[in-house]
């Protein structure tokens, strides 16, 4: 019976969370129509970018260089082999811009703003700040999350176009140090691979994992209640639950793709 | 204050512009590259099958991809329509007797769907038209009244195997007109048929004729066949010929008043162009191997048929001394002098 209650009062727990998050993001959302509509100071959306993108950016461009420049060299030398070389084309496409670029850059901005996001709101519930813009009659989700939501979902989008740039383009000029490949053939070919399906599924995923990103740290975020050790664990479970979340909705995100197309 | 701190504003301004910027030349380079804003003339063929054929196949003509196919469906009396669109910078080059054929090697090199442009002068076809398959019966016409300009194949192998087909169908064609020829003969003989005996006879004369004209046509590309074998039979000899030669190559490397050290005082080049030519020798003994164990693969099939042809010519030329001793036919029909086969199999070349 004690084991029947457990699981119960879980569900109804779960349940209430899931409706809270819910609630939470539509505010968010609502609160980001505002933002946008009356052109509020943008001074703090300005450093969320500054901070999530162009700071992740050498890691970014390290990553999708690498990536690239495997996919290539490995392309090159193996699928030649089957008469396939033109594939390897497809597969950068595929690789790089529609399925691994945009859910490795969530991956980083989740591990890097994410953690930070949920850090600093959690410190900000700690000291009380968040009690003294109410008391003042300032909203935290317009002046603390909206921000940090438009920031991250456009700083992931971005990103996952830095991240096809050097890994598509920069990767081009890794590989010739080590084999001779035409530019023109190359740069041609990938232009013929690539769609405009393919360039906005890749968008898109980026900013779904961009509002999933904000919307679970800044959740978790306003989840400590009073000791500055929820802070970490908080930072942690948004983390957890935000890798959990991107990876659902990438994968739900490529279903339809190829239901659709 | 920090540098990115103090200009934070130009910093992102320019990351965002950098971005920006370079999505807009992707999106326009992508429509540039792909034709977006080109316009492309549609068309139509019909293929026996839907095998070989995929949607975005492209089109070829001289090599160069000149339009792709759109859609591949199943139309009425289980032909395959096959809809394509040919490029506008190409389209003058859609002119009357135009044909398409799908290539495909046996020996699984190359292939694709090809465009055969049609003879002459002319307006280039108006949109949604048919351009016949080459093995559909309008393009076979095409290809009988010669309107269409068909390049020689590559490779002698290649050669050959276009070659074969055609004889294998006047080989077909040469059988069913014996068939007909000798239902015609045992329906006159039984008298089971209503019409005179001359008439009947007539029939046969010009079934015979026909004979004769496919005969004619499968020797000829019988002996198109057989020249091209003989060129890579002679090639064979020529490299044999001068391997076998006692004052040939291996002497004369090994002259002592020659030019030998001439040759090995060159920084190994000789030696490795020697073995580069052997990786290349190796490399074809390869192909030549396993072309070699596809045609003991359908030797059998090619032995039956040829079997079952000889059958039917003996039988044919049974019939036919028989109608040169019927003395209802006056003058007869022209003794043909045999003409001995210059074929000789694999086995008996000289090496």
């Amino acid at each position: 019976m004690v084991l029947i209650e457990r699981i119960g009062k879980r569900a109804f727990e779960t349940g209430r969370g899931f409706s809270y998050a819910m609630g939470f993001f539509f505010l968010i959302l609502r609160e980001s129509f505002f933002y946008i509509r009356q052109r509020k100071s943008r001074r703090v959306l300005t450093f969320q970018i500054l901070f999530t993108a162009v700071e992740a950016l050498p890691v970014i461009a390290i990553l999708s260089l690498g990536l690239g420049a495997i996919i290539i060299i490995q392309g090159v030398a193996l699928l030649p082999q089957f008469g396939q070389g033109q594939l390897v084309y497809t597969i950068l496409i595929t690789v790089i811009t529609r399925e691994l670029g945009p859910i490795l850059t969530a991956f980083i901005i989740a591990a890097r703003s994410g953690t930070a996001i949920a850090t600093e709101l959690g410190n900000m519930v700690v000291s009380h700040e968040i009690e003294a813009y109410m008391a003042n009659g300032i909203s935290p989700i317009s002046y603390l999350v909206v921000p940090r939501f438009l920031g991250v979902t456009i700083s992931l989008v971005l990103l996952n176009v830095y991240f096809n740039i050097f890994g598509l383009l920069g990767s081009y000029f890794v590989t010739a140090l080590l084999a001779t490949i035409d530019f023109r053939d190359y740069f041609t070919n990938l232009l013929n691979a690539l769609t405009v399906v393919d360039v906005m599924v890749s968008l898109l995923k980026s900013a779904v994992s961009g509002a999933i990103i904000s919307t679970v740290a800044t959740y978790y975020g306003f989840k400590v209640e009073q000791a500055s050790t929820e802070v970490p664990v908080m930072a942690i479970k948004s983390v957890g639950q935000g890798f959990i979340l991107l990876i659902t909705a990438n994968a739900f995100l490529t279903v339809m793709y190829y239901l659709w197309l | 204050m920090k540098f990115r701190i103090r200009f934070a504003q130009q910093i992102v301004g320019i990351f965002v512009l950098v971005a920006a910027v370079s999505l807009v030349l992707v999106v326009v380079s992508m429509g540039a590259n792909q034709r977006w804003f080109a316009k492309n003339y549609e068309f139509y063929s019909v293929f026996p099958t839907a095998e070989g054929l995929s949607v975005g196949m492209p089109i070829q003509f001289k090599g160069f991809n000149i339009g792709r196919i759109t859609d591949i469906t199943l139309a009425d009396r289980d032909e395959v329509r096959v809809d394509f669109y040919i490029q506008d910078t190409y389209y003058d080059r859609v002119v009357p007797n135009s044909i398409l054929e799908l290539v495909s090697s046996p020996i699984g090199l190359g292939g694709g769907l090809v465009f055969h442009q049609g003879r002459g002068e002319g307006e280039s076809l108006p949109e949604e038209s048919l351009i016949p398959a080459i093995n559909s019966k309008e393009g076979q016409a095409i290809v009988a009244d010669n309107a269409v300009i068909m390049p020689a194949s590559g490779d002698s192998i290649t050669r050959i195997i276009s070659q074969v087909e055609p004889v294998l169908r006047n080989v077909n064609t040469l059988l069913v007109s014996v068939d007909e020829t000798l239902n015609h003969v045992n329906l006159a003989l039984s008298g089971d048929q209503s019409q005179p005996l001359g008439q009947t006879l007539a029939q046969v004369n010009t079934l015979l004729s026909e004979v004769e004209t496919t005969l004619v046509q499968t020797r000829e590309q019988s002996n198109q066949i057989l020249a091209s074998a003989a060129i890579i039979a002679g090639n064979f000899e020529e490299t044999s010929d001068a391997l076998r030669d006692p004052t040939g190559l291996v002497p004369r490397l090994l002259d002592a008043d020659g030019s030998i050290a001439t040759f090995l005082d060159d920084n190994n080049r000789l030696y490795d162009q020697i073995e580069q030519m052997l990786v290349s020798v190796n490399a074809t003994l390869d192909e030549v191997n396993s072309f070699a164990g596809f045609v003991n693969g359908t030797q059998p099939q090619i032995a039956s048929l040829l079997q079952e042809s000889q059958a039917a010519i003996v039988s044919g030329q049974d019939v036919l001394e028989g109608l040169s001793n019927n003395p209802l036919i006056r003058g007869g029909i022209t003794r043909e002098l045999s003409q001995p086969t210059t074929f000789q199999s694999y086995r008996d070349a000289q090496f």
